[in-house]
């Protein structure tokens, strides 16, 4: 009965079904509940299915065999922003430089700020370079932090939680500020919370997901330069 | 008829961007660049865009049907993440306040930034 459980949940169909059923009811009960950004599916199926596998004890590894085929869409998903992108080029190039200059100041503050605040809080070293990297996209984050002498395994762990962060409060916190810009929105969105932003984004319209595709875009690609430089030069 | 049209759309969709995804690969290895494959495919993709003029139909049905869903396809990243917090539970503070005041101070500063420039250009102009 054990092996055959083991059996089961180790299978395709299992981590698969489960991802898609928490995920579609979570995006049920978002609506139910009138549409608060402050559960999104996103953030609402991940602590379901985590505490499922661990209340029945599950092992992650058995439920990644189906849930891979979910995670590996993420390559052609992040190779289709171009396509928002794309739309939305001449806006884009209207405004090039403050586009630029704003992805810039966003990446440094993201990394320089995460690693200044628990460096305060007296983390340990190793933890400082794996937080370095947390407002990029996972593989470049995972490459950083392994260049940098990090720990791939907190650096993912921090990616995640601030890209659902990012999502999460996102258009709250816009509206504190008073910014109303979807460019600049889209910005913000990618900047500081990679894919996931980007996927909030692209929710609230075609301009901010196409900011947010090129924000993401170039922030992993300043981080991914500079960040072992910066770590070089500051020892 | 109809139907095996907008399939064969989807596919030549999916057989585009994984293509590009295929040649961000090819680049990322040739050029030992630090960015993942994934994204260089997206400015491969963008040039090729740019080039062409237009975007084809089924490129953009797979586009739809990729990004209307992206939010899932972050989920199984998701639950590995929040099964791992346990690891870090003896810096859960430092680690948690620096994720959250960083965020925060990021999406501040990025989009802030964007709008005071963009007023600092029309300003000149």
């Amino acid at each position: 009965m054990n092996t055959d459980l083991t059996g089961l949940t180790s299978s395709i169909p299992f981590g698969l079904a489960i991802t898609l059923t928490a995920f579609v009811l979570a995006q049920q009960l978002q609506k139910r509940l009138g549409n608060s950004p402050l559960l999104q599916p996103v953030l609402i199926a991940s602590i379901a299915i985590a505490l499922f596998l661990y209340l029945t004890r599950i092992p992650v590894a058995n439920y990644r065999q189906g849930a891979n085929l979910v995670h590996h869409l993420l390559g052609p998903a992040t190779v289709a922003l171009a396509v928002p992108l794309y739309r939305q080029i001449g806006r884009i190039r209207a405004s090039l430089v403050p586009v630029l200059g704003s992805i810039l100041l966003g990446s440094v503050t993201a990394a320089g700020s995460a690693v200044g605040i628990a460096r305060l809080l007296g983390a340990s070293r190793l933890t400082l370079l794996s937080i370095a990297p947390k407002s990029v996209s996972t593989p470049i984050a995972i490459g950083v932090s392994e260049a940098i002498g990090g720990d791939p395994g907190r650096a993912v762990l921090c990616v995640v939680l601030t890209g659902i962060l990012g999502a999460v409060t996102g258009a709250g916190f816009f509206r504190l500020l008073r910014i109303r810009d979807p460019r600049a929105a889209g910005i913000g969105l990618g900047v500081s919370a990679h894919g996931i932003g980007t996927s909030r984004a692209l929710q609230m319209g075609e301009t901010e997901g196409a900011f947010a595709s090129l924000a993401m875009g170039l922030t992993g690609l300043v981080t991914a330069v500079l960040l072992p430089i910066f770590v070089h030069i500051l020892g | 008829m109809a139907d095996s049209k907008r399939q064969s759309g989807f596919l030549e969709g999916m057989a585009i961007l994984t293509g590009f995804q295929l040649c961000g690969e090819l680049a990322m290895r040739a050029l030992h660049l630090p960015v993942p494959a994934a994204v260089i495919g997206m400015f491969l993709l963008l040039l090729w865009l740019l080039w062409l003029g237009r975007v084809p139909r089924g490129l953009q049905l797979a586009a739809n049907g990729l990004l209307d869903n992206l939010a899932l396809l972050f989920v199984p990243a998701g639950v590995s993440a929040f099964l791992d917090i346990g690891a870090i539970s003896n810096e859960l503070l430092a680690i948690s306040l620096a994720v959250v005041v960083s965020t925060w101070l990021a999406m501040g500063v990025s989009a802030g930034a964007f709008v005071g420039l963009e007023r600092l250009g029309k300003g000149r102009s």
